[in-house]
This record gives C-alpha cells, sequence and structure tokens, in this order.
C-alpha cells in the first residue's frame, strides 16, 4: 500500500491495493450545531507511509473501522497542511456511526490517495469560483486551502467561494471561512437559507445567491459540488452566467467498496466514478447517464 | 504442439499424476450436483458431462474470500495483518472452453490494470487451464454468437479432445507444454487424430443457430433511456442467480466480520441485480428499479467491458438462461435490444422524412 501514492503517474501498483494503513485520531472537531458532522485529524502510524503519501486536492481514500467496515471520503485537509489528513464525516451508515463513537488516540484503517483530482492545470491562469452547499464542501476546503497556501496563489487568477447551508450552524470550517473572509486575495460569500437573528451575511439559496454574485465566466473555472438539488439549479444559472460545460467541474458519489475500479458498482455508464472520478467536468458529464 | 493420447482406460493414472503434482480441480459430483471441487480421488472425475451448474470461477475467485485480518487489542481493532496469498500449485482440468474464456475477462478486470488483485493473480499464476472440448453444445449454447467455438483454445494452457477410446491433449502454451512434457504420455497415433477431427466437425454440426452480438454495442449506446428496459425486467425477481452461475460476472463486496479475537475483512460475490448493490447510505439509489439493474446487467456485458477492456462480460455458456426461476433468457434480452434499436431507428428516420 505504501507506493499507492505513486499511482497517479499510472504505474502499476503491485503492492496490496486493498490492504490499509494504520492511522492514529489526533483530534475530533463537531463541524455543525447538530452535531452530525465531525471531522477527524489523521496521523500516520508508520512513518514510511508518511512519506509515500501524495494526494491532490479532490481525492478521497477508503477508511476502515476494523471489525465494523470500510467507506469512501473525500480528503478535506490540503497537501498543504502537514503532520495530519482531515476528513469531514456525516453520520450516515454502520461505518460513519462507529467512527462518531471513536475517540482521539483509536487505530483506524486508511487506504488511498484514490481517483482524480480537481483540475489544477486547467485551472492555472484563470480565475476560480468554487460554489458548495452543506457537507460537500470537504474537499472544496482541500481545493481553496491549496489555492491561497500552495505557493502559487499568483498563478490563479481572482477566487470566489460561495458557500451555503441551511442555518449558520450547519455551515462547516467556520474558522477557516473567518480567515478567508480576512484576506485580501480571495471573496467569499457565505449564505444561508433563512435570516436568523444575529446573521449579518447573505440569506438565500445558492443558486439565488451566485446569480447575484454574478461571477464572471470569462476566463473562469467553476467547481460545484453539494447536494443534488443545488446542483441542478445553480448549473443553469452558471449557464446564463455564460459558463460553458467544459468550464464547470464537480465530483461525484456513488456507493463504492473496493474504490480501485474492480468491484463493479460506483459506474455512471462506462466510467468509474472511484478511477475515472470522483472529479468529472459538465462536459464529460454530459456524454454520460444519469447514473449518481 | 506436441499432441498426446491418453486411452480412456488409463484416465485414472493420468489424473493420479497430476494429482501428485498439482492441487486438481475438476468436475466432480458433490452432494447431487455436478461441479468443480478438488478432486481427492481419481476416479471421481467426470469428464463425460455437458456443463455445470456453476462457473468453475470460484476456484480463482472464491466466492467469500478472507482479505485479511484484524489483532484485537482493548476494545478496539488494530494492526492489519495480511493473509498469505494462494499460491498452491493447481490445475482446472475438464473446464469449457468458454469458462476459459471466462477467465481472461478477470486477467483483464483483475490483473491487467493500474491496480493489481494479488489475491487473484496470485491463484491465477499459480494455475494450468487444462479445457476439454465440447462435443454435445446444449440448445442454449451461444458461444457461436461471440465468434468463439466447443474447441476454442483462447485461454487454456491444454485442450483436451474426444477421440474415441481415448482423449486427445494437446498444449496451447508454453506453460501447459513444459507440465504435459513431465506428464509421460504416447503421442496421438493418426486414427486417433482423424476420429477426433471427425468428432470436432459433428460438434460444430450440433450448434444452434443465433445472431453474433456485432453491432450490439453500438445499438446499446442509443438505448439509455429506452423502454425496453422495463419490458426485460418485467418478470425478474432479482434473486441474482445469473450472476452466481456466470463465468463472466465478477462484481463483489467487502464486509468486516467481528469474531471472538480480532476480526476479518473478506470479500463475497456480489451482483448488481441486488437493490442493495447501489443504495447509499443517504437513501438515494442511482438504479432504483429492476428496470435499471438489467440496463446495467447488459450494458456492462455487452457495451463498457468491450469499451473497456476490450472483451464482452458474457461467453454464451447459457447457465443464466437454464437457472434463471423466471425463465429470462439473455439471448431473448439481446433480441428485445435489436428490436428497440429497430423501432428508435424507424422513429428516427420517420421524422426525418416528415421534417423533409
Amino acid at each position: 500500500m505504501s507506493d499507492t501514492s505513486l499511482c497517479t503517474c499510472g504505474h502499476r501498483v503491485m503492492s496490496n491495493p486493498y490492504l490499509p494503513m494504520s492511522m492514529v485520531i489526533q483530534r475530533i472537531v463537531d463541524e455543525t450545531d447538530d452535531r452530525t458532522i465531525k471531522s477527524f485529524d489523521l496521523a500516520f502510524v508508520r512513518q514510511e507511509d508518511a512519506e509515500n503519501f501524495r494526494f491532490i486536492p479532490g481525492q478521497f481514500c477508503e477508511l476502515s473501522v476494523f471489525g465494523q467496515g470500510e467507506a469512501p471520503f473525500g480528503i478535506a485537509s490540503s497537501p498543504t497542511e502537514k503532520g495530519f489528513l482531515r476528513f469531514t464525516i456525516k453520520k450516515a451508515g454502520v461505518v460513519t456511526s462507529k467512527l462518531h463513537s471513536l475517540k482521539p488516540g483509536d487505530i483506524i484503517g486508511m487506504r488511498g490517495p484514490l481517483g482524480n483530482w480537481f483540475p489544477l492545470d486547467y485551472m492555472r491562469g484563470k480565475d476560480v469560483v468554487v460554489i458548495g452547499g452543506g457537507f460537500a464542501f470537504t474537499t472544496l476546503r482541500s481545493l481553496v486551502v491549496y489555492l491561497l497556501e500552495g505557493g502559487e496563489r499568483e498563478q490563479y487568477g481572482k477566487i470566489t467561494v460561495i458557500y451555503g447551508a441551511r442555518t449558520p450552524g450547519l455551515l462547516m470550517y467556520k474558522s477557516d471561512l473567518e480567515a478567508w473572509e480576512a484576506r485580501d486575495d480571495i471573496e467569499v460569500v457565505q449564505t444561508i437559507d433563512v435570516a436568523v437573528p444575529g446573521w449579518t451575511r447573505k440569506v438565500g439559496f445558492v443558486p439565488n445567491v451566485t446569480e447575484e454574485v454574478a461571477p464572471s465566466a470569462a476566463n473562469s473555472v467553476a467547481i460545484i459540488c453539494g447536494p443534488p438539488i443545488m446542483i441542478r439549479f445553480t448549473l443553469p444559472v452558471m449557464t446564463k452566467l455564460g459558463f460553458q460545460k467544459e468550464q464547470i467541474y464537480t465530483s461525484l458519489e456513488n456507493r463504492m467498496k473496493c474504490g480501485i475500479g474492480k468491484c463493479g458498482r460506483c459506474n455512471v455508464g462506462p466510467k468509474y466514478v472511484c478511477l475515472d472520478g470522483p472529479v468529472f467536468s459538465m462536459a464529460e458529464l454530459a456524454q454520460l447517464p444519469p447514473e449518481y | 504442439m506436441a499432441v498426446f493420447m491418453i486411452s480412456k482406460g488409463q484416465l485414472g493414472t493420468f489424473v493420479s499424476h497430476l494429482m501428485a503434482k498439482y492441487r486438481l480441480i475438476a468436475p466432480i459430483r458433490r452432494g447431487g450436483e455436478l461441479r468443480f471441487g478438488q478432486v481427492t480421488s481419481p476416479q471421481d472425475v467426470i469428464l463425460d458431462y455437458r456443463n455445470t451448474l456453476k462457473a468453475p470461477k470460484a476456484a480463482l475467485f472464491p466466492q467469500v474470500e478472507r482479505m485479511m485480518r484484524f489483532d484485537q487489542k482493548l476494545d478496539h481493532f488494530n494492526a492489519v495483518r495480511e493473509v498469505t496469498e494462494d499460491r498452491t500449485p493447481t490445475v482446472l482440468l475438464g473446464i469449457r472452453p468458454c469458462d476459459a474464456r471466462g477467465l481472461l475477462l478477470f486477467d483483464k478486470v483483475f490483473i491487467a490494470d493500474k491496480y493489481v488483485d494479488l489475491y487473484y493473480k496470485a491463484r491465477r499464476d499459480s494455475a494450468l487451464i487444462f479445457s476439454l472440448a465440447c462435443d454435445h453444445p446444449r440448445p442454449t449454447c451461444f458461444c457461436h454468437a461471440f465468434g468463439s467455438g466447443p474447441y476454442d483454445p483462447k485461454g487454456s494452457d491444454a485442450l483436451l479432445r474426444e477421440a474415441g477410446d481415448a482423449y486427445l491433449l494437446e498444449a496451447l502454451s508454453e506453460r501447459g507444454s513444459q507440465a504435459l512434457a513431465g506428464l509421460d504420455m504416447l503421442p496421438a497415433d493418426q486414427a486417433h487424430l482423424e476420429q477426433a477431427q471427425r468428432i470436432e466437425a459433428e460438434a460444430q454440426a450440433r450448434l444452434s443457430a443465433i445472431e453474433s452480438v456485432e453491432g450490439i454495442r453500438e445499438m446499446l449506446a442509443s438505448l439509455f433511456e429506452s423502454k425496453v428496459w422495463a419490458q426485460i425486467a418485467e418478470k425478474c425477481i432479482a434473486c441474482g442467480t445469473c450472476t452466481f452461475v456466470c463465468p463472466g460476472c465478477h462484481c463483489f463486496n467487502i464486509e468486516d466480520r467481528s469474531l471472538a479475537y480480532g476480526g476479518e475483512r473478506v470479500r463475497a460475490w456480489d451482483g448488481c441485480m441486488f437493490p442493495n448493490f447501489t443504495l447509499h447510505a443517504s437513501g438515494h439509489n442511482p438504479r432504483p428499479d429492476q428496470a435499471s439493474r438489467w440496463r446495467q446487467r447488459t450494458m456492462h456485458k455487452f457495451a463498457y467491458l468491450p469499451l473497456n477492456v476490450g472483451l464482452y462480460g458474457c461467453v454464451g455458456c447459457g447457465r443464466c438462461i437454464l437457472s434463471c426461476p423466471v425463465g429470462l433468457d439473455i439471448r431473448e434480452v439481446l433480441r428485445q435490444v435489436r428490436a428497440a434499436y429497430a423501432s428508435e431507428l424507424a422513429k428516427v428516420q420517420a421524422s426525418a422524412q416528415e421534417s423533409k
């Protein structure tokens, strides 16, 4: 497993790709006030695993709670954040419920990084619009931190982040959002569905707020992750703003087991979300059936 | 390569020689069912048979397989311990050429890829495939729709064929040749070679008429939204039998089991016919009905796999046709696909005419 990271350059991985590395939970943070979403910061148990692990924002890992099972999660930390890997996990099924019961110091398994990544090469030299909704901001956080801290901020144009949730308490990564708001090289727009006392930022659904913010489509790339309903209503807004299908990317989720294109369940038409994705452009998705 | 001869009276001796060197997996009768299993006594091998209920894939891809173990310390599991790969030298004797071709597909999925499945690869590298040509193709057999046939040598290290009072055995690969050289057999004589040829010609003549699968892939490309899937799936009861007996189906599930002192991770055959196969934790299911699952089964075998790995996911063994409790017939499914395509095409042409 230790040299899986090299798979990003397409060479054959001859170590056992199903074998997880041992990770120790360093820190657990409640991200939302309904306490259904927690961030887990993990550290490698073996130094060798830590040295060999290389990833790019947008990739995911399979996390194991031994004896309970395995499930895929996007990496929420950035490669620029050293010493830990962050996964933000909503309590939903068997594995995630068990994960939520764990404590710092507990050992879990991890294999990866898996899948493709956000199109950084394509994004260089362009404005970047990041649009997220609710819980689906995990790999977007990885991306934004990387764009800001990767030592090549000047290679990207204007960075705009539009992030919405139903209530203020459901917006994740609050300290990051505050830190980004304080910077002058990124525009952060936070929105909630319905006004509440004390909320001074935007109120409204992400599609409407996107229309209001009206990021320019000229020489621009948009990355949109969120619940299907948000994406469905945001896409027409993007089209109206002049974005072409080739300029819009998203990250898909499907039920997965192996994460390496063998177990046969996460495919969308002939493409595997685990291997060919999870990141797809809208132009690519237009060629695929709506099987996600 | 050299062709050897085994008189039928000496089959037991041949089998004993194989058993001395290899774990031998061949058709045997167990619990009333003719199936592929490990041979413990030479006379148990049955070569006079049509085909088994289940494909021999379990020999290289077990139905349930332990992938790793966990140690248990205090109240949480940790320390993954890898399971030793199975490298026991093995001969798969008497599998049909269709099943041998099924393994070529497995090779593409499990080995010829960026990620190598070492559990499968270890068994595959340690196995020799001695196929048995098929002299009595059943009415449900349609290997010839794929350009194959009952004597297809593809995927076999050696091919065994009927020659009256003897079997002829011909090596088809370097590894097969080396294995046979060590077995002390007589070369085939002219009379038996000629008889084998006559028998092969008779077998070919017994194949039922079937349309080639050529063109199906292209037709499927425009049928994702077709109503044909609902028609096909109407009587399906989602039992998944078709996937379990199939020599091409390779989808699996991975699950953990807690044991008294530790745990294990196992993989087990799974199938696209089951609603849970694609069910998200949120309750959303991208394949919400049996129609979408039949579409997946058909598309995967006849469109996606040819596109992605260059081989069909079906070899025409006919097992799913014989085993389906409600009589669904994959050949009929392909006919319905052709008919649906023809009707779509007619509609397109008619509307083109109108707009002129």
